[in-house]
């Protein structure tokens, strides 16, 4: 039972850490439409905008255990890690709704014409810009994690220096 | 265990329905603020349905047969690798790096000072 169980967590945090990545990857680049062009840039923002949603709901337990206990007793890192996640949801949305009101390459294929309002541009930008010291905070806060799974499970297979154990003299077997 | 999975099942639908709900209030909250007119600064002329000044023309901009072709779409359209590009990459993962590194340090910073000035335990008043 106690094996399932690690295993299960081993499964589960070689899962979020690929699903981290795939989005820390992801963000890095839908942040440079210079790079990508804007079709993969729309493209890639709307992929992204569905993989913050899974890696919420990957991470469902902790939401409802903090949510409903967020006014009564809670630790000060949950709570600050509650309010900066919080932001940032407010965040992604702001930039996949003004993303999708400006877009000019995914919403033509579904038959509908883009906004080209200023304001939603310029919300989309400010959102962007904000985003990327808002998810530094948010991986800061994690920061521990986040090394401790990319040594275990990216670079686990390299060969570990061994402790050097040495006997106590009056040692008995 | 039957009833683990019983109790957990409804909350996570709770915290599905909670997500779409919250997403949905700041969708339509920002869209809303919009068309009222309280997002940024649409009260301008054109929103008043007045028409604005067009933009100033520049002699260079036609060709020299006299003709006037419209602008090439914007670079980043395209997109590619090239140096802005590489550059703005860069740019976002210093940017994040560096808020890491402040979080990270000034957090051991703070545990450092905490340890140094906390009060003498029982133990350490009696030595």
């Amino acid at each position: 039972m106690t094996t399932l169980k690690t295993r299960k967590k081993i499964g589960e945090t070689a899962r979020n850490l690929f699903v981290d990545l795939v989005i820390a990857v992801g963000f890095l680049f839908a942040l440079q439409p210079h790079f990508t062009g804007m079709t993969i840039h729309e493209w890639l923002g709307i992929s992204l905008a569905g993989a913050f949603l899974l890696h919420i709901l990957l991470h469902w337990r902790w939401l409802y255990a903090t949510t409903s206990r967020f006014f009564k007793k809670l630790a000060r890192q949950s709570r600050v890690n509650f309010i900066l996640n919080l932001v940032l949801l407010i965040d992604f949305t702001l930039i996949t709704l003004t993303g999708i009101l400006i877009s000019e390459e995914v919403l033509p294929l579904l038959g509908l014409t883009g906004s080209h309002s200023m304001i939603w541009k310029s919300i989309h930008t400010i959102s962007a810009e904000l985003s990327i010291w808002i998810v530094g905070l948010h991986i800061a806060l994690h920061w521990k994690w986040v090394l401790s799974a990319t040594k275990k499970y990216l670079f686990g297979w390299l060969p570990r220096r061994k402790k050097q154990v040495t006997a106590p003299a009056n040692s008995t077997i | 265990m039957s009833t683990q999975k019983r109790d957990r099942k409804p909350n996570f639908w709770l915290v599905l329905t909670g997500l779409f709900l919250l997403i949905g209030l700041i969708a339509g909250g920002a869209y809303t603020l919009n068309e009222m007119g309280l997002l940024g600064s649409t009260s301008t002329a054109e929103s008043n349905g007045e028409r604005m000044a067009p933009p100033d023309f520049n002699m260079d901009e036609l060709a020299e047969d006299g003709t006037f072709s419209p602008p090439d779409r914007e670079a980043h359209d395209e997109g590619g690798v090239s140096s802005a590009g590489l550059l703005g990459l860069g740019k976002s993962i210093g940017q994040i790096a560096i808020i890491v590194a402040a979080v990270y340090y000034s957090q051991k910073l703070l545990d450092w000072l905490g340890k140094k000035f906390s009060k003498p335990t029982v133990h350490n008043q009696a030595t």
